[in-house]
């Protein structure tokens, strides 16, 4: 008898603390859906349920000023933010997927085919033309083409050039041509030395672009001479024809134009992307531009300040490396006896006559005045 | 050659003396945002 009651007593306690349980989870329901501000069993709005069916979405029922929201989120109106990064006002930038596609799509395609460009040009030249040679023959003399300090502002910049050319290219190309070939943890520790080297470097080519253009600006100014030297091609297309040049031939001019001003120009970028969101200088460039008429942007965000100094800098980069992997054929394998000017200074007497008549002849007329003083003085050469 | 040689040397130079000092200034958001006078709880 005890038993039996025992058994009930349990089975009583059991229906009881179902029921309670079902009757607690009601009451938390209804309180939720009251809370909310709706009744018992409201679906989400503009929800519907099929029983046995996914859920339907009924445009319909979304109030307008949900879809204005996002509509105006998704164009990249900001809010207020009350933390010191104001940027996060903005939840969606849309200028960062565009800015995205371009740095993963056209720059970098558009800039292997330029570079290959190049390469497919000079080869070309080169087939054609051959080296071009010093026509009257090694003359046995020479005469000084740069001096010290030239040569070492030369070797300042064009080292540390190929420095940043270099680790730039990785980064631009790295995940392409290095990855698959030396794997995922040498290309990264590759990489991150690579970027540091990068941001170091920087300034020992900015230090090199200052003094190359100290010491040469004063040969690059252009002159009636250049007119006449680039109608004839600079002489490079035909054998035996060797126009008129000062120090600098017309050439040379616009690659010591385009490498100080390309120069600064990816200094000013470079600088920009290492010290993130301090600049604007593509808002303030923009305006100048636009006083010719242009209608760009002025009004730029941080962010977006961040991406055109991101495209640019790799724009400049690439154009610069082709017109330098131009100049280093010239220098070296396109011209007989032009690399000695850069490795000793000295230059053969016939070719400065060749490409540099009008500087030879003015050198060769300050050595023979010296010469002429120093032999009336009763000096005697050294040699 | 004595010239490019000099010239490696400045550049090793520049580069010591651009990463020490680059230690001293943020280069980053993260450096930028992330100071403790800028946490705001």
């Amino acid at each position: 008898m005890r038993a039996r009651f025992g058994r009930a007593a349990d089975s009583l306690w059991t229906i009881a603390g179902v029921v309670t349980g079902v009757a607690l989870m009601l009451a938390v329901g209804s309180f939720s859906a009251s809370a909310q501000g709706g009744p018992p069993n409201v679906r989400p709005p503009g929800i519907d349920t099929v029983p046995g069916g996914p859920a339907v979405v009924r445009p319909e029922r979304w109030g307008p000023s949900d879809i204005e929201i996002w509509r105006k989120v998704r164009e990249g109106v900001r809010g207020k933010v009350s933390i010191p990064d104001k940027k996060a006002a903005l939840l969606v930038q849309s200028d960062g997927e565009a800015w995205r596609n371009f740095r993963n799509g056209p720059l970098p395609r558009y800039g292997a085919w330029g570079l290959g460009a190049v390469i497919i040009v000079l080869a070309a030249f080169f087939l054609v033309r051959g080296r071009i040679a010093i026509e009257g023959g090694w003359a046995g003399r020479t005469i000084t083409r740069f001096g010290d300090l030239e040569r070492f502002g030369h070797w300042l910049l064009a080292t540390s050039f190929v420095i940043l050319a270099l680790t730039g290219l990785n980064i631009l190309y790295g995940r392409y041509v290095l990855l698959p070939v030396i794997g995922k943890e040498a290309f990264a520790t590759l990489s991150q030395s690579g970027k540091w080297l990068h941001n170091y470097v920087a300034f020992a080519f900015m230090v090199g672009l200052v003094l190359t253009f100290i010491v040469w600006v004063r040969h690059n100014f252009p002159t009636f001479r250049d007119l006449v030297w680039l109608a004839k091609g600079g002489g490079l297309l035909v054998k035996g024809s060797h126009p008129a040049a000062w120090k600098f031939n017309a050439g040379q001019k616009i690659l010591f134009w385009l490498v100080m001003l390309g120069g600064l120009s990816i200094s000013l970028s470079g600088i920009s992307l290492m010290f993130p969101f301090e600049t604007a200088m593509f808002a303030k460039t923009f305006a100048v531009i636009n006083v010719f008429g242009f209608d760009l942007p002025t009004n730029l965000t941080p962010l977006q300040e961040m991406q055109y100094a991101s495209s640019w800098h790799a724009i400049v980069g690439l154009v610069l490396v082709g017109i330098i992997v131009a100049h280093i054929y010239i220098g070296t394998l396109g011209m007989q006896g032009a690399f000695s000017a850069m490795g000793t200074g000295q230059v053969d007497v016939n070719w400065a006559k060749e490409h540099h008549s009008l500087w030879a002849d003015e050198e060769l007329k300050k050595t023979e005045n010296e010469a002429t003083q120093a032999g009336s003085s009763g000096m005697v050469p050294a040699e | 050659m004595k010239a490019f040689i000099l010239s490696l040397v400045a550049i090793a130079a520049i580069s010591v003396l651009s990463a020490a000092a680059l230690q001293l200034v943020p280069m980053s958001s993260s450096d930028v945002f992330t100071e403790r006078s800028n946490v705001r709880l």
